[in-house]
């Protein structure tokens, strides 16, 4: 398991069937972490890492504010015909402050830790496109790094980890269908306090799956 | 070429039940309030039935042994058809008592009451509530085109009671959801239902060009709870064009049946809210204090409910907004928790001393023309809310001050009268006073101190001002108006903390001595300071405003000459 400390400073993690004013979850799901992984490695078959564990742990209080944006509605084609775009307020969080936790031991060989770690230690190696981000591709990623055990500046830092809870309150999803809803899988949890530095137990990490 | 004969793959059979779990992956809160509100309508049903107060044909499926077709318990509701293609009867009859419409137009949702029949008034409002939120599209519901009146039973004897005028209802898109669930020969559907704005507000086609790709949907044991999101949830309007819709954070269905029901507002006054946080902390301060509520849940043996906070909600503020005019889209959340007696306890007091009120109004009408023309006057009764209640909810809401950004009500004009919001004010003169009257709303002696010593520098300075104008009453009321407006803008208009001290030691040294100061000075210091300045700063404006004489409360200079 390896856990990577990630900043972004402007983000979104938008809720599933909010599709007027954007609201956001309080922390990015894990499908959402298991994309931003799969953009860092350079990966782009989707499908190429299911099985991971993924388990983020928000260690900052980001501060929400609403912003009036511009959203795509498209009503008819071609996409650039006019009418197909308009306003509407979108929550964001600032400051988001996050410790990933990863585990590949129920992927196949060369699972998406190693191919991390790789990535981290040799990045000129990797070849990828695009700018890093986490929930939308304009919330930047700031910084991406190993959290490496004792880390000074993380030892004394705690927050609210997304694990896996039979009865939780939260419900985020582990497999996203990008154009309907149909095919959008989630799990149940609760947000639980936790020390930045502590790994969660493999079997409360969510796993990467579109066949819940 | 041969014809290959293609193994036939036998359908799996549709199941003769179907559990709806309440922590079910998928379930967001709107689906866990819905599952909340089928809850309650099953209980209603079971309300019915033990008192004789339905018709055997009006049931579901048949109770066997006084046990009813199905199972409610803390996370799940099980509902049980018997065999499979009974499912389409069993959903019909269910989805007809659920959403009913009585004779005189008006939705009833058995599931939202206990067993008296509420006022023709309340299911109003309630309506109101509904066609801004769930049912603002004109296709998903039929309404008369004129209006129905019914009235609120009159408060004051000889003066009618709050008139209430609405659209009578014919048919609306829940009572047939049923037929979506289940298929041609009446067993429950496979896969996924789409899913649409009057089921679940805010949910829409992503893209209308793609209709077909782009709709959300959900699964069967999802979609049943969202028809119900109507019941569990509670739709009020703030005025006729702005709703809240409460989505109560359900977490145990066996207790919901009866907390939703004590949600349901039972007069004019609690059917009038200002906004999303102060209709959710009506919404909990109505369950705690229901004495049915409180007695059915301790009957049960579980934990005491006396003095505890109760369902937490998230509530979601609907309006027209310049780009979409002509439907309501949703353009704020909050989420009130539960569980916190200290901020639900404020409120309340806040609910008592800035209550929402009925006026009564002469209106002075006359028939007939020239010679003939006979005046007469009628009394009208009508709803007035406070301007601060709203406010004072919100902070509670976030966890803020309850007058953290009293200024603006200073600075900003009221979007619903485009009038400045400091006219309202000075009907609440009196229960800002009881505000600050009350040692319960402070957190820390400073901030109290702080509003005693601006008292005591106004009153300083009303004594001078009639001091000097003894023999000239209109110039003294004048110069108390100037006096009130001069401090009104020196304050609301403080940009930085400098502006800030320079307006409050200009107040202080105009008025003398100040002996809440003398006492009390190291305590208010720490208020000046640069990281306090805005808290001091709103809680001057608060001293300002619930100023009054110190023997007559209605001998209020400056406020009363506005």
């Amino acid at each position: 398991m390896l856990g990577l400390y990630v900043t972004v400073p402007v983000a979104c993690f938008r809720k599933g069937l909010a599709r007027e004013y954007l609201e956001t979850e309080p922390l990015p799901p894990p499908a959402t972490c298991y994309g931003f992984l799969l953009s860092l490695v350079g990966e782009t078959d989707r499908r190429r890492h299911i099985g991971a564990r993924v388990a983020p742990v928000l260690i900052s209080k980001p501060a929400t504010s609403v912003v009036l944006r511009t959203v795509w509605r498209v009503k008819k084609t071609p996409l650039g015909s006019s009418g197909n775009t308009r306003p509407d307020y979108q929550q964001l969080l600032t400051g988001v402050e996050l410790v990933i936790w990863l585990d590949s031991t129920e992927e196949a060989d060369d699972g998406l830790e190693q191919r991390v770690r790789e990535t981290l230690a040799n990045p000129a190696t990797i070849s990828r496109f695009g700018g890093l981000s986490l929930g939308e591709s304009t919330h930047l990623v700031d910084e991406v790094s190993l959290v490496t055990s004792p880390q000074t500046r993380l030892a004394d830092r705690s927050g609210r980890a997304f694990l896996r809870a039979e009865r939780g309150r939260l419900t985020l999803p582990v497999w996203v269908d990008h154009v309907g809803s149909a095919g959008t899988r989630y799990v149940t949890g609760d947000l639980v306090e936790t020390s930045a530095l502590t790994m969660p137990l493999l079997a409360s990490m969510p796993t990467i799956s579109p066949d819940y | 070429m041969a014809k290959v004969n293609k193994p036939k793959i036998e359908k799996p059979q549709a199941p003769d039940h179907l559990t709806m779990n309440l922590f079910g992956p998928g379930m967001t809160a709107l689906h866990r309030a819905g599952l909340g509100g089928l809850a309650c309508t099953l209980a209603a049903i079971e309300r019915r039935f033990k008192n004789g107060r339905i018709a055997k044909k009006e049931l579901p499926a048949t109770f066997v042994n006084d046990t009813p077709p199905w199972e409610i318990d803390e996370h799940s509701v099980s509902l049980r058809f018997g065999k499979p293609e009974n499912a389409k009867e069993y959903l019909r009859k269910l989805f007809a008592f659920a959403f009913g419409i009585r004779k005189d137009g008006l939705i009833s949702l058995p599931g939202q009451q206990f067993d008296a029949e509420p006022h023709a008034a309340i299911l109003a409002d309630l309506q109101a509530g509904f066609t801004l939120t769930f049912l603002q599209h004109g296709q998903v519901r039929k309404l008369a085109k004129e209006l129905t009146a019914t009235s609120y039973d009159s408060e004051v004897e000889g003066v009618p009671g709050v008139v209430v005028q609405y659209k009578a209802c014919s048919e609306f898109k829940h009572q047939n959801g049923w037929q979506n669930l289940v298929d041609k020969k009446g067993c429950l559907v496979s896969g996924t239902i789409r899913v649409d704005g009057p089921i679940s507000p805010g949910t829409v086609v992503r893209h209308v060009a793609f209709t077909g790709d782009t709709g959300a949907e959900d699964p069967l044991d999802r979609m049943l709870p969202l028809y119900f999101a109507i019941v569990g949830c509670l739709s009020l309007p703030v005025n006729r064009g702005v709703a809240s819709l409460l989505v109560p954070d359900v977490t145990d269905l066996t207790e919901f049946v009866y907390d939703r029901p004590a949600m349901t507002p039972s007069t004019a006054i609690d059917c009038q809210i200002a906004n999303a946080a102060d209709a959710v902390f009506r919404a909990q301060v109505r369950v705690r204090r229901n004495p049915r509520r409180t007695a059915e849940v301790q009957s049960r043996a579980r934990k005491s409910v006396v003095g505890s906070a109760s369902t937490g909600c998230y509530a979601m503020t609907f309006t027209p907004t310049p780009w979409a005019s002509q439907q309501k889209s949703r353009i704020a959340t909050i989420y009130v928790p539960a569980g916190n007696d200290q901020t639900l306890d404020r409120y309340d007091r806040a609910a008592k001393y800035l209550s929402a009120r009925i006026v009564v109004r002469t209106i002075k009408e006359s028939t007939g023309k020239g010679k003939a023309k006979v005046p007469r006057e009628r009394q009208e009764s009508f709803r007035a809310d406070s301007v601060v209640r709203p406010l004072v909810a919100e902070n509670l809401a976030l966890g803020r001050k309850w007058y953290f950004g009293f200024n603006k009500l200073l600075t900003k004009i009221n979007p619903a009268t485009e009038k400045p919001f400091r006219d309202q004010l000075q009907f609440e003169r009196k229960g800002l006073h009881d505000m600050i009257a009350d040692d319960t709303m402070w957190d820390e002696d400073a901030e109290r101190v702080v509003v005693r010593a601006v008292h005591e520098a106004i009153r300083r300075r009303y004594a001078q001002i009639a001091d000097e104008n003894k023999t000239n009453p209109a110039a003294m009321k004048n110069r108390f108006g100037g006096e009130y407006d001069k401090w009104r803008l020196a304050f609301a208009g403080a940009k930085t903390p400098d502006q800030f001290r320079k307006a409050l030691c200009d107040l202080l040294s105009r008025a003398g001595r100040n002996s809440v100061l003398q006492e009390s000075w190291d305590t208010v210091l720490p208020m000046l300071r640069t990281s306090n300045w805005k808290h001091a700063r709103d809680l001057s404006l608060l001293a300002l405003c619930s100023y009054q004489g110190r023997n007559d409360d209605s001998a209020v200079p400056g406020l009363e000459s506005k």
